[in-house]
């Protein structure tokens, strides 16, 4: 069989392929389209909603400092919740119309930054569980709590309550970390199929 | 004309091939879907900035491999024991025929998708009919480079399909 032929014979096999039903792709492209875009909208007003809840108490001259320090929290962790949400979005702001191999050396960028991200993150919960240690130091001695049942409580309560947020925080960012260096070493796989190494 | 009706159109003329692409990244059902829909969601947002440079099929066989490529990124799954496809046959083809052109096609399918990147990349698009110029502006390659992958992927596709056999 000649090579035009072959590819001839298996082009009408690769269209023997069953056909999509292209009204439902059309409706569930549009309906996703307007979930994620409701999405958008519902953050963004939350965000904004939740900015101007803080800095309405924190400007409000009868609250005291507690509740400006509330309202300080309050407007830093929108801040950071709204930074997440951007970071987690970013892939899908890609250029669909990009080359391949643009694609490929943009995830690649974007593993490197997320393992130094973790990697700070690791190095942060170390820091905080350093200067934790220090500053309740004095309290952490055995003469301190062992006649002390309310300190004993405080501190079986403070244990109980961060040990497994911060240990939580670890494993996720061990766990991070390694699906980046897989997903580094599919990519640099995938440029040496695609010839760019 | 609207965005929607622009969508549209252009979804009707070139479905079949985005579908085609998505199945040679994805061999699970579920999954293939769900890529088909992501092809078809990066096509609604990149069509506004086609400008006809290049050819709306090559344009379309683009994005379809870009998101093929993304997707790949990901784990590889291979299709669960026993799940049925949910796409609609060729209504065309009387039962028997149609069983064994599915049959064909789906060991073409597989040879494909066992391909290395590259080659399964202009293979597909070869299939589409697409010539090797075409090819090579779709995946950003040279014609020359487009002649060898072919020429490679022949030689794999004959081997797979004649041990299959």
């Amino acid at each position: 069989m000649s090579t035009h032929d072959e590819w001839s014979d298996w082009a009408a096999q690769w269209r023997t392929q069953p056909v999509v039903d292209i009204e439902r792709l059309r409706r569930r492209t549009l309906a996703k389209r307007w979930r994620m875009l409701a999405m958008v909208v519902f953050e963004t007003v939350t965000a904004i909603g939740a900015l101007v809840q803080t800095g309405w108490l924190f400007a409000h001259p009868g609250l005291g400092l507690r509740w400006k320090l509330f309202a300080t929290g309050g407007t830093v962790l929108v801040v950071v919740m709204w930074s997440i949400t951007l970071w987690l979005r970013r892939g899908t702001w890609r250029a669909a119309g990009s080359r391949v191999a643009e694609l490929l050396r943009l995830d690649a960028r974007r593993a490197r930054a997320g393992i130094r991200l973790a990697q700070a993150q690791l190095w942060g919960f170390a820091a905080l569980l350093v200067g934790v240690a220090v500053l309740a130091w004095p309290s952490l001695q055995p003469s301190a709590w062992m006649h002390d049942a309310a300190l004993r409580r405080l501190l079986l309560v403070q244990i109980g309550a961060n040990a497994p947020i911060v240990l939580g925080g670890v494993i996720f960012c061990l766990w991070y970390i390694r699906r980046q260096r897989r997903r580094l070493a599919r990519i640099a796989q995938l440029k040496a199929e695609l010839g760019m190494v | 004309m609207g965005a929607r009706n622009r969508f549209a159109e252009v979804l009707q003329a070139h479905g079949g091939l985005m579908s085609r692409i998505a199945a040679s990244y994805e061999a699970d059902p579920a999954l293939r879907d769900d890529l088909l829909q992501e092809i078809a969601l990066a096509l609604w947002r990149a069509l506004p900035g086609w400008r006809g440079e290049a050819g709306l099929r090559t344009f379309v066989a683009r994005i379809a491999h870009n998101r093929g490529a993304s997707h790949v990124l990901g784990e590889q799954r291979q299709p669960r024991p026993g799940a049925l496809p949910e796409d609609l046959p060729d209504p065309g083809i009387a039962p028997e025929q149609h069983a064994h052109a599915r049959q064909e096609g789906a060991r073409l399918q597989a040879a494909v998708r066992a391909l290395p990147l590259a080659l399964r990349q202009a293979v597909t698009l070869a299939l589409e009919g697409f010539s090797h110029a075409e090819i090579a502006d779709a995946l950003g390659i040279r014609v020359n480079a487009v002649d060898v992958r072919l020429s490679r992927a022949r030689q794999a596709l004959r081997e797979q399909l004649g041990e299959s056999a």
